[in-house]
């Protein structure tokens, strides 16, 4: 499988891992990914006027006939968004004004599920099945939304099949797709991190070992700022927040310097020890 | 105040015109995850839009608490995109220089964009503490977490198509 | 060939503005005219009677009354003339009244010479008019009725007391529909299956019905009053004639429990079951999905009755009419992910609760939450759900839900004074005679109303809680409740698009059958012998899916009760050596009355005449015995003989909506110039682009269409068909060098005159900035300058 790969701006800092992480598990999978030729960003969430935010993801689009793979649901969103806004012939044509390269049309994958396809059908990759490993799925806002894109807006499941299929347990995670407060955390600093650690005590309570994550900021606001949060709200969370692509690597028996655990800020090692030991035991 | 009609045709234009069957519901307030903090609710928010009360709807903190999760998107039973009404009304605070700590991050986050083509978060989150020193102290905090983490890179990358995209924020930015 | 003319006065409402005695020397003038007289009043019996004299002495074949519209008097003159022994379809009308001297009293000079023309083309027209005879047809007397809940019983019942036969068959084991399996209902809480039992059963004893449960129609051919109807009885492994409805014989010992469908899944049932014991036929039916084959039923029925062996049997029937009561079916609440049906327990919806409050369900009546079995102590019942929600599609309200919980609601608060109950509604829709009252008696028994569409509902641990902004007081709140009722809308029975397809009835955007008229003929469909009643054609309450049932029984009876139908002759009809086989005309026919079958065929008794196929033949095989090719060309010709004013319009007016706009612009008095010399035809879509080209080639500046508005075409969309082929037609103007602007499409209600009146006048403007029809040739030549000839004169028109 070839794909376009559209890394997005954060993965250059803060998501980092989730860069590292993407690139070794689609090659452990044979998926090339090809990055996108001088991609800008998408527009995220502060752009407010529509048609530039349509514009800075359509000049993505155009300048490649590949399908475009991202792992940050935000971008994802944004392109899928997009690429819906352009099929009316008007936005399109005001668009195509200002584009060097035409826009003409685009297929918008997610890493979710161009690994989960892969996975399915060569289940046998999955070198370090992670047993008994308590997933709380975590899908945060923009995957499924607008409508009409890899699962349900409301409830999804393809998490939960990716999560069984590397042998983990998903748990019945009641906030799975509210939002994390990540696009006004700097300017709304107190309302974000409400939710954030509304979703963080859930998870605790549900039982989670390791909450999974398919959006950068999502990962940001429950993992980089747990720390913070827990002297702020006063109690103790200690749970790892790996991407998803992290959670695969593992599966796959990728070393953790090459899924970039390091970075993580509430260090996902006790996780991975914990199934090597059941592997061994198994064995 | 009169109802400025003017205003309300505008937020039609930029958001929809099926804001115009708005059955005041309140199924968006309730999806809200920041719904708690808002005043007005986003619900009201549609209405003083219908009733073209344009500063009740430009100066308040509801606009600036939209996370774009478009929850309220997707399950209004109008078909209305609540989302799309936020995101005219920053267009419109904007246009009406309303200034405060939100405009100010909105500003520096396209501003980056029209000059590099992409983010730099830290950068984004250094120039706002310089702009709104309040938020100084989680920028702080992030830092020191991801600092010794290789993530923090000063330099910013410029991509080679920085005039298209300055010309797609100018041309497409107005309307 | 000799043709009268007859020129009225109509007192001086005619002859006040034009000059009469100038009219009748101009039409003795026109060719093969052998009288012409002006009369006083030529409708009234001195005026009939002189007619009637002229036919006999001139030996008239044909006459002309330039008079008022024809929508008024035209069956008076077409009476008068077959009493002196003509053909009544030998009368042509000028309407020099309502669309001459009511619109133009202050321009006499230049209505007289619109009479002329007016007086011309009818003069035109009747010359190649030829005698039509109205054929009638034997119908068979039986009626189809398909679907077997309360519409359709009451149809049925009405049709066989009147002495009809009627089949009806239902695709269920039992008759009763929905009805059946409601508990009590609004707004008198009397019990639904008590009223609706009895007559339950007198469908099964009445000598004049055939029941057919439990079958399939599979092909419908045929059209009024002949239908040929193939179906099939599914084999429900037991011999009805035998079974003598005991049932627990045989389900006492089947081995096999599965949900039961009529409890909507809170109950179970038997792989051999009685949907219900009230059901119609009392029969038992072996599902066979469900059923493992131990035929131990077959050693316990005392009768005999389980039959493995049973196969489907096929049965034919022809039939004169077809009533479809297909009802609806409950929307499925788990497309609301948001609400947690079918992953939360305590999540059900009304139908579920009506079966819970049902003394005979599956509860015993006890309102239970399924998660405990305990009773439940405070309810939430959540309106809209899958209605007037555009995240489904379903944009419609399904009028009944409201009433429906205000029901369920009542009967829980008497039987469980102590119970909270609250029910979340955007609007309360009450309406109807004793509902808003039903609505006071809800809340004055404390009943609980919070305006709120409730965005989501959130389990944690075992308890439901719901998330709602209360948008009387703008608080977001969040509320535990023991049992969440969602108050399903009604769509469509999904069973019924088959059917839809095979008899051609077209649904609206709702996906609910349509009826032909939405106000005026609300239990007909397009289609002619077809008839729609109940929830078929949208969501009902009970009383009016039973007055649809009856109304619908009524029409049917109207068509049927003679035994023979009377055609009008205003068919199409093909010429077989000229067609293609295209299939075009099949496609365009709003009444599916064309089959291609080698050549084309025109069914009579379907065709209602519009005119369509023959404006789309692109073969012109295909011609109206009314409103001919010839006639239509004849009086366009006429029309342009003397181009007597500029700007010259010619105007085809569609009979339902348009030339009556343009009648009541006369009776209204609304004056409007004279340039338009109208043309009557039965639809829009009769309109062929020729008639235009022709129009335009002998010199008039301008061709008005008028239809209905969009959306009120009285044959479905034959103004849509004719818009189509107008903006097809700019574009041939366009490449020929005209401008496109010469021809204009208007909608009009038989209501506005005005708008007519206004229309006219905005196209009047149009042309006159234009010039007269050329003047862009011309312009075209001036500017190609260089001495090339860019208007190729053979591409004119």
């Amino acid at each position: 499988m070839k794909l376009a790969y559209y890394p997005g701006c954060v993965s250059r800092s803060t998501g980092k891992e989730m860069d590292v992480s993407t690139r070794i598990v689609c090659a452990a999978l044979g998926i090339a990914l090809q990055e996108l030729e001088d991609w800008n960003c998408c527009g995220a969430t502060h752009v407010p006027s529509e048609l530039v935010s349509v514009g800075l993801a359509a000049r993505n689009l155009a300048q490649t006939d590949l399908p475009i793979m991202t792992s940050c649901s935000i971008c994802y969103s944004n392109l899928r968004s997009a690429a819906l806004t352009m099929e009316d012939p008007q936005v399109r044509a005001k668009v195509n004004a200002v584009l060097t390269k035409k826009y003409s049309g685009a297929q918008i994958r997610h890493a979710l599920d161009v690994i989960l396809e892969v996975l399915e059908k060569n289940d046998e990759l999955i070198t370090v099945p992670l047993k008994d490993l308590k997933v709380a799925p975590y899908y945060g806002c923009l995957l499924t939304r607008p409508r009409g894109g890899i699962d349900q807006p409301e409830f999804p499941t393809i998490l939960e099949k990716l999560i069984k299929t590397l042998a983990a347990e998903p748990l019945d995670f009641r906030l799975k797709t509210f939002c994390c407060g990540g696009p006004i955390f700097m300017p709304q600093e107190q309302a974000a991190e409400d939710i954030a650690f509304l979703i963080l005590k859930e998870a605790k309570k549900a039982g989670a070992e390791v909450i999974v994550t398919v959006c950068p900021l999502c990962h940001l606001m429950l993992d980089a700022k747990q720390k913070a949060l827990e002297q702020r709200y006063g109690e103790k969370i200690g749970i790892p927040v790996l991407y998803v692509t992290q959670l695969v690597g593992i599966a796959l028996g990728l070393n953790p310097d090459e899924l970039g655990l390091e970075m993580n800020a509430v260090s996902p090692m006790p996780v991975v020890e914990k199934v090597y030991e059941k592997m061994a035991e198994e064995a | 105040m009169a109802a400025d009609e003017e205003f309300k045709q505008e937020v039609l234009r930029l958001a929809g015109p099926e804001v115009l069957t708005c059955i005041q519901c309140g199924t968006c307030s309730a999806s809200c995850p920041t719904a708690h903090l808002m005043k007005p609710s986003i619900r009201r928010l549609v209405k003083h839009c219908l009733e073209g009360k344009k500063e009740e709807a430009l100066r308040n903190e509801t606009i600036w608490l939209c996370t774009s999760c478009q929850l309220c998107t997707v399950r209004c039973p109008r078909g209305i995109r609540p989302k799309a009404v936020v995101t005219a009304l920053k267009e419109l605070a904007e246009r009406e220089k309303i200034k405060g700590k939100d405009q100010a991050y909105e500003e520096l986050f396209q501003r980056q964009i029209k000059d590099y083509g992409r983010i730099a978060e830290i950068l984004l989150s250094g120039e706002f503490m310089f702009v709104f020193p309040q938020g100084a102290l989680q920028s702080m905090e992030l830092g020191l977490e991801m600092a010794p983490k290789g993530k923090i890179k000063l330099a910013v990358e410029k991509i080679r198509g920085r005039d298209e995209v300055r010309r797609i924020m100018e041309e497409l930015g107005k309307g | 060939m000799p043709l009268g003319v007859y020129v009225c006065h109509c007192g001086l409402n005619i002859a006040g503005v034009l000059n009469v005695e100038e009219l009748k020397s101009f039409a003795l003038k026109l060719p093969g005219v052998a009288v012409a007289r002006d009369l006083p009043f030529s409708c009234s019996d001195i005026g009939q009677e002189q007619i009637q004299k002229d036919i006999a002495e001139y030996k008239l074949d044909r006459i002309v009354v330039a008079a008022c519209s024809p929508r008024l008097h035209e069956p008076t003159f077409r009476r008068a003339i077959a009493k002196a022994g003509l053909n009544p379809y030998m009368l042509e009308m000028a309407n020099i009244r309502e669309q001459c001297s009511w619109v133009h009293m202050d321009q006499p000079a230049m209505a007289t010479q619109k009479a002329k023309d007016l007086i011309r083309m009818a003069v035109a027209k009747a010359a190649l008019l030829q005698p039509l005879e109205q054929e009638s047809i034997p119908v068979s007397k039986d009626v189809l009725v398909i679907g077997g809940g309360v519409a359709g019983i009451a149809a049925a019942l009405d049709l066989a007391d009147a002495g009809l036969h009627v089949f009806l068959v239902e695709r269920r084991p039992t008759i009763g529909g929905h009805m059946a399996l409601l508990t009590d209902v609004f707004p008198t809480n009397d019990c639904s299956i008590c009223v609706l039992g009895p007559k339950m059963s007198e469908v099964f004893n009445h000598p004049d019905i055939t029941l057919i449960t439990y079958a399939e129609i599979l092909n419908i051919e045929g059209s009024v009053g002949n239908f040929q109807v193939t179906g099939h009885r599914r084999a429900r492994f037991v011999d009805e004639k035998l079974c003598k409805g005991c049932i627990n014989e045989c389900a006492s010992v089947c081995p096999v429990e599965v949900p039961n469908e009529y409890d909507f899944g809170i109950g179970k049932r038997k792989a051999i079951y009685i949907p219900y014991p009230q059901a119609v036929p009392l029969v038992a039916c072996v599902d066979p999905k469900a059923c493992i084959g131990c035929a131990r039923c077959v050693e316990a029925c005392p009768a005999e009755a389980v039959k493995f062996e049973q196969q489907p049997q096929e049965f034919k029937l022809n039939v004169g009419a077809i009533i479809v009561a297909t009802g609806w079916q409950p929307f499925d609440a788990t497309r609301k992910e948001e609400y947690g049906f079918g992953r939360y327990r305590d999540v059900i919806t009304t139908l579920q609760m009506e079966r819970m409050l049902n003394a005979s369900g599956p509860t015993k009546g006890d309102v239970v939450r399924p998660s405990t079995g305990e009773i439940a102590k405070s309810i939430a019942i959540l309106q809209c759900v899958g209605s007037r929600d555009a995240t489904v599609g379903n944009i419609y309200c399904s009028r009944i839900c409201c009433m429906a919980s205000l029901k369920n609601a009542q009967l829980v608060k008497e039987k469980y004074p102590e119970t909270d109950v609250t029910i979340y509604y955007i609007d309360i829709r009450a309406c109807g005679e004793g509902y808003e009252e039903f609505y006071v008696r809800a809340q004055k028994l404390g009943i609980n109303f919070v305006r709120a569409r409730v965005s989501r509902i959130d389990r944690v641990d075992k308890d439901i809680y719901l998330i709602f902004e209360d948008t009387q007081t703008g608080e977001v709140k969040r509320v535990k409740h023991d049992l969440a009722v969602l108050s399903v809308g009604l769509e469509p029975d999904q069973n019924a698009e088959v059917l839809g397809n095979l008899l051609g009835l077209s649904r609206r955007p709702d996906r609910f059958f349509e009826i032909a008229h939405p106000k005026m003929r609300p239990v007909e469909a397009h289609i002619d012998g077809v008839f729609i009643a109940g929830c078929a054609s949208g969501p009902k309450e009970i009383p009016i899916s039973i007055a649809q049932g009856s109304a619908a029984a009524a029409k049917a009876i109207k068509l049927l009760h003679k035994g023979e139908l009377e055609l009008e002759p205003t068919s199409a009809y093909v010429d077989q050596d000229l067609c293609a086989e295209c299939k075009i005309c099949v496609e365009v026919c709003p009444k599916k009355a064309i089959s291609v079958k080698s050549p084309a065929y025109v069914d009579e008794a379907a065709c209602k005449g519009c005119g369509s196929c023959a404006a789309a033949c692109p073969k012109d095989a295909i011609n109206m015995r009314l409103f001919s090719d010839e006639q239509i060309l004849a009086q366009v010709r006429a029309a342009t003989e003397e181009t007597s004013e500029f700007p010259l319009i010619v105007a085809f007016l569609c009979n339902w909506c348009s030339y009556g706009a343009a009648d009541l612009a006369g009776t209204s008095r609304i004056q409007y110039p004279t340039n338009a010399r109208n043309i009557r035809v039965m639809c829009s879509a009769r309109v062929d682009p020729s008639f235009v080209l022709e129009a335009l080639r002998r010199g008039a500046d301008g061709v008005l269409i008028a239809g209905c508005r969009l959306g009120e075409c009285h044959y479905r969309n034959g103004n849509y068909q004719a818009l189509q082929r107008v903006n097809v037609l700019k574009g041939v103007l366009e490449k020929i060098g005209l401008d496109p602007g010469r021809v204009k499409i208007v909608w009009c209600a038989a209501s506005e005159g005005e708008i007519f009146a206004r229309d006219l006048k905005e196209f009047i403007a149009e042309l006159k900035a234009m010039g007269p029809i050329g003047t862009e040739l011309e312009k075209t030549k001036v500017e190609a300058g260089d001495g090339k000839e860019k208007t190729a004169e053979g591409a004119g028109p």
